[in-house]
């Protein structure tokens, strides 16, 4: 999960770096907030959600006074941002940082994530900050330096020094850039983060300043990280309801665009069976992954959040039943029935353990708009030509 | 012959007596599988479905050995003690099923692996099946007979699936291995094709790689230029439709650039002359329909590939 940036510069501040003083609006009542000559050096204004790319977008703003700060802040909140980066989707913009503006000399690129190649956390930097990181690795991939970080010993001063030299620091500011660099490291280690980055890593009159930054907490740490929990939990009640629903139940779940509610028993073949969809012309859904051996409760849950889903024109089941046992699902999928009746046909490709018993349960039930198949390329097909004419019945009425 | 155990693989259990390590030994022991030992602290001296259990992995190696692997069901909290325990008794084989470990954690792991002559499969994997012999992990036993495809994964059920339709296709598979669905794992795709390309029983491979991470196109190239294309190689990729920056299950499965999509990596690995599965229903077919003729005995790269472990 991926912080706001008001958070994740909370938590550089708790760790002694830098940032811009700021106010949060989350409210009109909070525009009070932001009273005259708050920051005489100006106003950055700036939308808080969870996506890059915001500056090429309209949510940043760049204002002179308390007042023009106000107006900008008041037309953002609660208004519709689509980025470049988040994936053609509106996001709402529930809060929104206004921060005071620096005179900057240079702008650097900070990040600490883990690199999958070597299997330890690395620490990046680059002399052109301000950019997408991607962008600089591929112009410019000898500009960017990598310090692989030990999980004992840490990044020793030493590495960050030869760095801000190869980074062209002012001699003056090294002192400064090596304490704020390893006060990040710091914030990474000890809170067991999954993506530190501060882009851009402002040099000014008054130091380095993290002007942005961005956060993920390592889920599989949450247990023994409880500060990273509470955030963590707090930020959940911004999702929308099914993943919300989801996250409680325990199993994984990521809305998509598409017709064709999928769930399916394993992330592998849940992945490959929206590809496979994709395949025959119609598009996915969600990834819904009840995974290897889900509970009843849990296949239930999971039934519930498809048939509560009003976009959907069909629902596919894809079960292969190794461990997880196909009378399960069917006793789950009448349960979710009852309480959320399936609106939509369903076809379910039941394969392994217990299918008999799963196709008694189900064809006693006598539900008219359920299809059940073993062969899998047999019920995609009926799927996808379940929400192929469903489209066209669509286009029809218009 | 299969690869990293067979009939004769003496194992321990960790976690033996958790709901899952029981549930799964007592499977894994109906196929004739070798559990000598299970170990964990407080359980030492007592019972568990039949084999006796140790307070530590060293009393276990002590009093139960010799012991070629351990098998570790540990739950996440306690999972990096557990593997800091099966690497110091210096057991050569270790197969990790737990899923939720902290990266951190792996990455100490990596650390107190680097330069022993240590193999730890996983974590968060479904473990390893040699079909017939042994089965050390969560990969249901009877979904694929014995025969010479080899398959080796970073997911579960769809290696269940491809195991399937390999069956199906009237073939049979020498040895599953999955390698789990983490960022950091003890044993990546690399290793796994050098002991295919070593197994005389194997005579192809299916390769299952899913977005996120760099594993794939770097197997590939190690298959196209260091082991010669010794062995046909096939490869799926799942993710496709995945959308860029969403974790799809696997804590692993994670889109956060471009070369590390689905699109890129098939695109990789047909560069490097692997037969990509576009279809998961076409697994089957598509191993199935390979030419017998093009699958070479191989015995060249043998001694060499057993000096680079």
């Amino acid at each position: 999960m991926n912080l706001l940036e008001h958070q994740s510069k909370a938590l550089l501040r708790d760790f002694g770096v830098m940032t811009p003083r700021s106010v949060l609006i989350k409210n009109a009542h909070d525009l009070s907030k932001i009273k005259a000559h708050l920051f005489p050096s100006g106003y950055v204004v700036k939308a808080q959600v969870a996506t890059g790319g915001r500056g090429k977008s309209g949510g940043v703003k760049l204002v002179d006074t308390a007042q023009e700060a106000k107006e900008a802040a008041r037309a953002m909140l609660g208004s519709k941002l689509t980025t470049y980066q988040s994936g053609g989707n509106a996001v709402t913009i529930e809060s929104v940082l206004v921060a005071e503006k620096f005179d900057i000399d240079h702008e650097y690129y900070l990040a600490i994530l883990l690199n999958r190649r070597q299997g330890q956390p690395t620490m990046l930097l680059s002399r052109f900050g301000g950019m997408d990181i991607e962008e600089v690795a591929q112009k410019n991939p000898q500009a960017l330096l990598e310090l692989p970080i030990d999980p004992w010993r840490g990044l020793p001063s030493f590495k960050l020094r030869q760095s801000a030299i190869s980074l062209e620091i002012p001699g003056s500011w090294i002192e400064n850039f090596i304490s704020l660099a390893s006060q990040a490291a710091a914030l990474y280690q000890t809170r067991e983060l999954g993506l530190l980055e501060i882009n851009p890593l402002a040099q000014t009159p008054q130091g380095f300043v993290a002007l942005d930054a961005k956060i993920g907490l390592e889920e599989n740490a949450l247990f023994r990280q409880s500060a990273n929990k509470k955030i963590y939990d707090k930020n959940l009640n911004s999702l929308g309801p099914l993943e919300k629903k989801a996250r409680a139940l325990g199993v994984s779940y990521v809305p998509m665009s598409g017709q064709i509610g999928c769930l399916v028993n394993g992330a592998g073949l849940a992945m490959a069976t929206m590809d496979l969809i994709a395949g025959h012309g119609q598009q996915p859904a969600n990834f819904l992954d009840v995974g290897g051996g889900a509970n009843p409760e849990q296949l239930q849950g999971a039934f519930e959040i498809l048939f509560s889903d009003k976009r959907l024109k069909a629902v596919f089941v894809n079960i292969f039943g190794g461990i997880l046992r196909c009378d399960l699902i069917a006793q789950a999928l009448l349960a979710a029935n009852k309480k959320s009746p399936l609106a939509v046909p369903l076809v379910a490709r039941l394969l392994g353990n217990r299918v008999e018993e799963a196709r008694h349960i189900l064809s006693r039930a006598k539900l008219n708009n359920i299809e059940i198949f073993n062969d899998l390329t047999t019920a995609v097909r009926a799927v996808c030509r379940i929400s192929a004419q469903d489209n066209h019945h669509g286009h029809s009425r218009q | 012959m299969a690869i990293l155990a067979n009939n004769q693989t003496r194992v321990l259990v960790q976690g033996l007596t958790g709901k899952t390590g029981s549930f799964h030994s007592e499977i894994s022991l109906k196929m004739g599988t070798k559990i000598v030992a299970g170990a964990g602290p407080g359980k030492g001296g007592q019972m568990h479905l039949g084999v006796p259990l140790f307070e530590t992995v060293e009393e276990a190696l002590r009093r139960a050995g010799p012991i070629d692997a351990s098998l570790i069901y540990v739950p996440a909290p306690f999972a990096y003690e557990a593997m800091a325990e099966a690497i110091d008794s210096g057991i050569s084989l270790i197969v990790v099923i737990t899923e939720g470990i902290a990266i951190m954690d792996m990455v100490k792991v990596k650390k107190l692996l680097a330069d022993k002559p240590i193999t730890l499969i996983g974590p968060n994997c479904p473990g390893l099946l040699v079909p017939g012999e042994t089965r050390l992990g969560i990969i249901p036993e009877t979904i694929t007979p014995a025969g010479k495809i080899g398959i080796v994964s970073r997911s579960g059920t769809l290696t269940y699936e491809a195991a399937h339709q390999i069956a199906m296709a009237g073939l049979g598979v020498s040895t599953v291995v999955g390698i789990g669905g983490d960022p950091v794992i003890g044993t990546d795709f690399i290793r796994i094709l050098d002991l295919f390309a070593q197994d005389p029983q194997t005579e192809a491979v299916l390769l299952i790689g899913e977005i996120g991470g760099p594993m794939e196109e770097q197997a590939a190239r190690h298959w196209n230029e260091k082991l010669k294309k010794s062995k046909p190689l096939f490869s799926l990729i799942a993710g496709k439709t995945a959308p860029k920056g969403k974790r799809m299950g696997h804590a692993g499965a994670i889109m956060e650039g471009t070369k590390d999509s689905a699109q890129h990596k098939a695109e990789m690995l047909s560069q490097y002359g692997v037969s990509m599965v576009s279809d998961l229903t076409d697994i089957g077919a598509a191993i199935g329909g390979a030419p017998a003729a093009a699958v070479p005995q191989l015995k060249i790269t043998l001694a060499r590939n057993r000096m680079t472990r």
